[in-house]
């Protein structure tokens, strides 16, 4: 007891590693400090966030570079994180992870997920043995906020859990000519936007429900005689333009995941997807960085809520994507399953909603890019089991809904999410009550469990990085066919789950194709072809012309391999045989010819 | 002796601009500043934006008095394609005559006095460029895209003046894999064998140029790839490398798309160019389409570009279709995406109706063994091997316009098939149609067109609608006063179109009923957004209940972006 006691005091400051302790921090508890010490355990506004990278910046200089690559409606920066070992080389060279989150405002936990992804993978590279695999062999671009404007909206002004999904782009929501002239308001300077209600003595629609006085209830409508004392009057705000009706034209009023290329539709189909696609200075200036880095080869963009792990397609209409590459998808998104309790890999049209336009569409149906989004926590986390437990008291009924909210709020939070319902004299309504839960309930869980979400869902996305293509050059085996003719065989193999082309990409034609190559002094290249038949050599799909840059646009398929045979004349020495192709790291092979 | 008929006529030098030819970018912005110049008080030049190759795009707005909010515009918009660079003189000359004609012609007057015009004589200034470059290519694409042909390589094997006669036309070669035979009306044009009809290829034919990657295809890898008119939001097809990378991905088609979010008060927008909806009967869609993408105009839209149509028919005398379809087009994002009624004019076409002349002595076929070897085992249809089976075939496009270009001795516009040593693909023959013999009017003509169109648009300000407050009273009813108010459009076109409801890209009329500070509406909307109200007097009636004022002390306010602002005080109904 006194030893270690003694131990403890001599210990010089707390942010200081322990002294012994293990580099890295990887996730096991015992023995290990981080280097740099973030709090997961909160929410972080716009400047925070960025702050919070520039320290891992600072700290692992070598890993971690930032640039601007635009700016939002209101001149806040967009900033991307490189997250690259460039001993092994330089970022464009590898094949890249992008990360991001919070496109849409409201939806802050995407931030901290990407943050998190980020300093693990700067804490553990040198000290873990996967991580710094990972790292030497792929890089991570991370943009932790989408929409900045619309997360500083809501950490910074009233809101509620829904409210600033938008950017701020002034929007005449309710087409009278004037801009955002009728917001909801924080009536009673709390800094939530809640609810109104009124009590109307039997003229009303709802009652109070018997368990919990800040419940309201509908009355069914085939309760004869039964009438209820109150009656709902929604968010909480006036009539701010005078045109009759409230909080109907707030800031902004579009949706920056309904933006992108590829199945959009136009703002009559689908709403929020503004006049032309990438019209918003924040989505253009992402896409023209996705653009101009083929590299990227995965995607992960952070969203919330729900617990699911999307795929697209966002449109019936599309069709279902290639088979090779629903393997691929399928593959990860189980495993995703295993390591989110409680999400669920779905297709977004099908199992979720009809998006035209989204981001992630756009990566894989224009980029050909394997993308998921993810929708960061639910419901069932509040207990760890199934979603709907039953109540303990009264009828037996089950908690259903945001009820189960008000019990888990009252044991776990001592009722800190909840702003209880109080009177306010309002200038239409007159008496009315203003209440409800404040905007971290409901879609960010509580400071508990941010931790837990943001590491199971950043290590989803090093799943992800861990399957990018990874191509390898084997076996060569060269043969002499008389005539100084000699034939080169060598197997090229992709280790990896992710093909170095999709199927999407090469249907398409997207961005260039992989080349296969074979190069030497005085080499003279003859013919050269994909062997069909591993028995017999003489089967070869020939290149009709340029045989030594076999052009390959469906790639090299996930976890595949491919036999190539060039007949070759003229060099005495040895050859080179090489790979190229957008998405994986360049490989190469020196043969000897003799 | 050929080369020299070539670099006379207007159509063919193509090293520098000449006084009757189209303007080359310079000449427009030179052109657009001395009307500016000339009629400070009518003209101003509003800046539209910036092409991918630096240059600038420039409106210019006609407008004489005040430029009041609900003041309706005319935005007019030519050759956004790239090679119908002769229609930017139309633009111009519109620009002329109107400024011009503002003191002296009273259709051009009332024009200006009631209607804004935005005049983009050339939205697609790179793509224009060839039109005065030399060799002379037509050419829509303004960007590169990548490697169209898949072979690694981006952009090594474009059009090219392969015989140096200054201009890029077509290659024909002799092959037996060749899908196309001399059209049995005239050797000189080609149709496509069909082997069902025991017809045989007997040619290849490719835009003339290198075959540099030697792939025994030409021209299929240019540097250019992206075009402007395909690159807009409406139908716009993913991965065509002619549809650029994402839909307003060029400057030059966001630039377009920003004017005309910008300029609120455009109602009605005329594009000169490749497409046509006043000679043709666009195609239509139901009017109530479910809650799907717009894909063609609606029926009443239809209905009433009909009717514009017959007018257009009437002053123009116009038969010239369009040959484009609307995917990716400006004007489909216009009419289809933002609810704008939209004009495609394409002002003239290479006639097809010129008649055959009466003696059948149309040169034989140049190759042997190329038309007419009817295969021996068509026993089934005994009949169609006879002498009349060149009479079987319906002559192709190519044909027909090869009869008008004999008629009208437009011999510069057809370069006859030569035979030529190509340095990849061997014996080849190089001809056919010379650059913009099928998209420029004779020069003799241009003037004349160009009149009749201009007099056309100057019309146009009186087909827009302008929301008049007609019969706007008050009744007493014992101390509460009934307003009542009639919105009413006289013009031919209603308030919005079809698709522009089913869009809901327009902003609503909003009407207000103004009350003095004691005033107490007792019934009735302070405020009523109106979207529907048709044309040639269609009516609209609001009412409400008003106390505690006269009601000389009430205003009925309409606001609008872009058909009037009236407002009117109550008169008392006894």
């Amino acid at each position: 007891m006194i030893p270690i006691l003694f131990a403890l005091l001599q210990t010089p400051a707390a942010q200081a590693p322990v002294a012994g302790a293990a580099p890295g921090f990887p996730g096991s508890a015992v023995g290990y400090t981080p280097k740099v010490e973030i709090a997961w355990n909160r929410f972080y506004d716009y400047a925070e966030i960025h702050a919070h990278f520039e320290r891992l910046a600072t700290a692992f200089p070598e890993l971690v570079r930032g640039e601007v690559i635009g700016h939002s409606v209101e001149k806040r920066e967009l900033r991307v994180y490189t997250i690259n070992a460039p001993k092994t080389g330089p970022a464009h060279e590898k094949p890249a992870m992008w990360i991001d989150g919070n496109v849409h405002g409201n939806e802050v936990q995407g931030a901290e997920a990407a943050l998190y992804a980020a300093w693990y993978l700067c804490e553990n590279y040198g000290h873990q043995a996967e991580v710094t695999k990972l790292l030497d062999e792929a890089c991570f671009y991370v943009l932790p906020m989408q929409n900045p404007d619309g997360r500083a909206h809501w950490f910074q002004r009233a809101h509620n859990a829904s409210s600033s999904r938008t950017g701020v782009f002034p929007t005449d929501d309710d087409d009278d000519g004037r801009f955002d002239e009728d917001p909801a308001d924080d009536l009673d300077g709390d800094g939530q936007i809640t609810q109104m209600r009124k009590r109307v003595p039997g003229a009303g629609t709802h009652r109070i429900d018997p368990d919990d006085p800040r419940v309201l209830v509908p009355v069914p409508p085939n309760e004869r005689g039964a009438r209820g004392d109150w009656i709902t009057l929604g968010e909480e705000g006036t009539d701010n333009d005078g045109d009759g009706r409230i909080n109907e034209d707030d800031p902004g009023g579009y949706d920056m995941n309904r933006a992108w290329p590829s199945s959009w539709a136009p703002e009559h189909v689908q709403f929020g997807a503004g006049p032309y696609p990438l019209f918003w200075p924040e989505t253009r200036a992402i896409a023209t960085f996705i653009r101009a880095h083929p590299n990227i080869g995965g995607v992960q963009s952070f969203h919330n809520s729900g617990g699911m792990i999307l795929r697209g397609p966002g449109v019936e209409g599309f069709g279902e994507y290639p088979g090779d590459d629903v393997r691929v998808y399928d593959e990860l998104g189980k495993d995703g399953e295993r390591m989110l309790p409680y999400y669920k890999y779905m297709v977004i049209w099908k199992d979720l909603y009809t998006v035209y336009g989204g981001f992630v569409n756009w990566t894989y149906e224009g980029l050909g890019i394997v993308s998921f989004t993810n929708e960061l926590w639910n419901d069932g986390q509040y207990f760890q089991s199934a979603p709907k437990p039953v109540e303990p008291g009264r009828d037996g009924r089950e908690l259903e809904g945001s009820r189960q909210r008000y019990w888990f709020d009252d044991k776990l939070l001592m009722g800190a999410g909840f702003v209880d319902w109080h009177a306010y004299e309002h200038p239409f309504y007159g008496s009315i009550e203003i209440g409800g839960f404040r905007k971290d309930v409901g879609r960010v869980p509580p400071t508990f469990l941010i931790e837990e979400m943001l590491h199971r869902n950043a290590l989803f996305c090093l799943l992800h990085a861990r399957a990018l293509p990874k191509v390898e050059i084997v076996e060569p085996v060269v043969s002499e066919l008389g005539d100084g003719i000699k034939a080169v065989d060598v197997i090229f193999r992709n280790l990896h789950a992710i093909p170095t082309r999709t199927a999407m990409a090469a249907k398409n034609k997207v961005g260039t194709p992989d080349f296969l190559t074979i190069t030497g002094k005085d080499l003279e290249v003859l013919a050269g072809g994909y062997r069909t038949d591993r028995w017999r050599p003489e089967r070869i799909t020939l290149q009709d012309r340029d045989p030594a840059r076999l052009v390959r646009e469906q790639g090299l398929g996930g976890r595949s391999e491919l036999r190539v045979r060039w007949l070759v004349r003229g060099s005495a020495g040895t050859c080179t045989v090489g790979f190229e192709g957008e998405k994986a790291k360049r490989a190469s092979l020196e043969v000897r010819l003799r | 002796m050929l080369i020299a008929a070539l670099v006379a006529s207007s159509l063919h030098a193509a090293s520098a601009v000449q006084a009757d030819g189209p303007p080359d970018h310079r000449a427009v912005s030179l052109a657009l500043a001395k009307i500016a110049g000339e009629h400070p008080e009518l003209a101003a030049l509003v800046p539209v934006g910036t092409s991918r190759g630096g240059r600038r795009i420039e409106a210019l707005r006609l407008a004489a008095g005040e430029r009041g909010n609900g003041r309706p515009a005319i935005l007019v918009v030519a050759n956004v394609e790239g090679p119908w660079v002769w229609t930017s003189g139309l633009a111009l000359e519109a620009a002329r005559k109107l400024s011009a004609g503002y003191a002296n012609d009273a259709r051009a007057k009332a024009l200006l006095d009631t209607t804004t015009l935005y005049i983009v004589p050339c939205p697609n200034p790179d793509a224009a460029e060839a039109r005065f470059a030399k060799p002379l290519l037509e050419q829509r694409a303004g960007a590169p895209w990548g490697d169209d042909d898949r072979d690694g390589r981006a952009g090594e094997d474009g059009p090219a003046d392969v015989d140096g006669d200054g201009l890029v036309t077509w290659i024909r070669k002799p092959d037996p894999e060749g899908e196309w035979m001399a059209d049995p009306a005239d050797a000189r044009a080609l149709v496509k064998a069909e082997r069902a009809k025991g017809e045989r290829g007997t040619w290849k034919l490719f835009v003339e140029g290198r075959d540099s990657d030697q792939d025994e295809k030409v021209g299929e890898d240019p540097l250019l790839d992206v075009q402007v008119g395909r690159n807009f939001p409406h139908a716009w097809k993913e991965h065509a490398p002619s549809s650029g990378p994402f839909a307003t991905s060029e400057p030059e088609a966001q630039a377009l798309c920003e004017f005309v979010l910008t300029h609120k008060d455009i109602a009605l927008v005329v594009c000169y160019g490749a497409q046509d909806n006043l000679v043709e009967k666009p195609k239509t869609a139901k009017d109530e389409g479910g809650r799907g993408v717009l894909t063609a105009t609606p029926e009443s839209d239809g209905a009433l570009l009909a009717e514009i149509g017959k007018r257009y028919g009437e002053v123009t005398q116009s038969k010239a279709k369009g040959g484009d379809d609307a995917a990716g087009s400006f004007q489909a994002w216009c009419e289809l995406q933002r609810g704008l009624w939209c004009l495609d004019i394409a002002p003239w076409s290479l006639p097809l109706d010129t008649e055959a002349p009466k003696k059948a002595d149309s040169a034989p076929a140049p190759v042997p063994g190329g038309e007419g070897e009817a295969p021996k085992d068509a026993q089934e249809k005994p009949k169609e091997k006879s002498k009349d089976k060149k009479a079987e075939r319906e002559p192709s496009d190519d044909a027909k316009r090869l009869r008008w270009v004999d008629a009208k001795g437009e011999s510069a516009r057809f370069v006859p098939w030569k035979s030529f040593a190509h340095p990849e693909l061997g014996p080849v023959e190089i001809g056919g149609f010379a650059p913009y013999a099928l998209i420029e009017p004779p020069a003799a003509e241009r003037a004349e067109l160009e009149g009749k169109q201009v007099e056309f648009l100057t019309g146009l300000g009186a087909l827009l609608p302008r929301v008049a407050l007609v019969d706007v009273t008050a009744k007493d009813l014992g101390g509460v006063w009934k307003v009542e108010a009639v919105l009413q459009v006289d013009a031919l076109l209603p308030l919005t179109s079809t698709a522009g409801r089913r869009t809901g890209a327009l902003r609503p009329l909003r009407v207000e009923l103004v009350l003095p500070a004691q005033g107490r509406l007792l019934a009735g909307d302070k405020q009523t957004l109106v979207r529907e109200l048709a044309g040639s007097g269609g009516r609209r009636e609001l009412t409400w209940l008003v106390a505690g004022v006269p009601p000389s002390s009430i205003s009925i306010a309409v606001d609008s972006d872009a058909c009037g602002t009236p407002r009117a005080t109550p008169t008392v109904k006894r």
